[in-house]
């Protein structure tokens, strides 16, 4: 089993491909892999639960709810760059979140790194 | 050394140039006698449409994949929802050729548009390959 890091970028209800991504991490997960998923940019949006899902008003299904089943992979603590602490998405998240240094150090402790 | 399979994850699109980065370096692993591994999904998926035009002039991406002889996995589930489809899932869907479910009645014929050599398969096989992959690189 290798231990798997998962940079996201994708933004909640952007495209289809964020849901797509959150689907591959669990798959990874329940494979038994050892993931950890560092969220950044866009992607602090799936911090942010928006509710139901709503045919009317959104384009997709919302990738976001798919990030509170994390526990069930063991998908916690998400990962953020220190340097997003104060970003109002990341301050108002309810999930556990470890906050990192997105460097070579940190790259060097997985085995692989998938880049969505 | 030779024996490490470096897995190759495609998630651009075909009209993307990583795409073809992506198959030349799949020829040059083989030509090295490297063992490689590959696993379409997202956009890449549509590198699996057996219905795909382009003219003779331009690179055919689709057949330089054929042409490497290894086996081309690509995500179910993020084909059939780009209209990729093999005859088996099209029955198991109830999906025909008129691009309409038909709510599970008996297809007629066999609509599929998987080109050769493409085989649907689960996710899991990608955390298969990863488990066996020495190195990932993602295109």
């Amino acid at each position: 089993m290798k231990k798997i890091l998962v940079i996201v970028s994708q933004g909640n209800l952007n495209h289809l491909l964020s849901n797509e991504t959150l689907s591959a991490v669990m798959v990874l997960a329940t494979f038994g892999h050892d993931v950890r998923v560092l969220l950044r940019e866009s992607a602090f949006s799936l911090l942010y639960a928006h509710g139901q899902f709503d045919a009317q008003k959104h384009p997709f299904k919302l990738a976001s709810n798919m990030v509170e089943s994390f526990e069930f992979y063991d998908l916690f603590p998400i990962l953020i760059e220190q340097q997003y602490q104060q970003h109002p998405l990341v301050e108002q998240c309810e999930y556990e979140l470890d906050f990192v240094q997105l460097n070579a150090e940190l790259l060097q402790q997985f085995d692989q790194v998938l880049t969505f | 050394m030779h024996d490490k399979i470096t897995l190759l994850l495609i998630t651009t699109a075909p009209t993307h140039k990583m795409m073809w980065h992506a198959v030349r370096l799949a020829h040059a692993l083989q030509q090295q006698q490297r063992p490689v591994k590959v696993f379409f999904y997202q956009d890449a998926v549509s590198i699996a449409n057996a219905l795909t035009w382009q003219p003779d002039d331009q690179c055919n991406l689709q057949q330089q994949w054929q042409q490497l002889g290894i086996d081309l996995p690509v995500c179910v589930s993020a084909a059939l929802g780009r209209g990729i489809c093999d005859a088996e899932n099209a029955q198991r869907h109830g999906l025909n050729q008129h691009g309409s479910q038909n709510n599970g009645s008996p297809s007629n014929g066999s609509p599929s548009n998987l080109a050769q050599g493409f085989r649907l398969v689960g996710l899991g096989e990608l955390a298969d390959a990863m488990t066996q992959a020495h190195r990932v690189l993602q295109f």
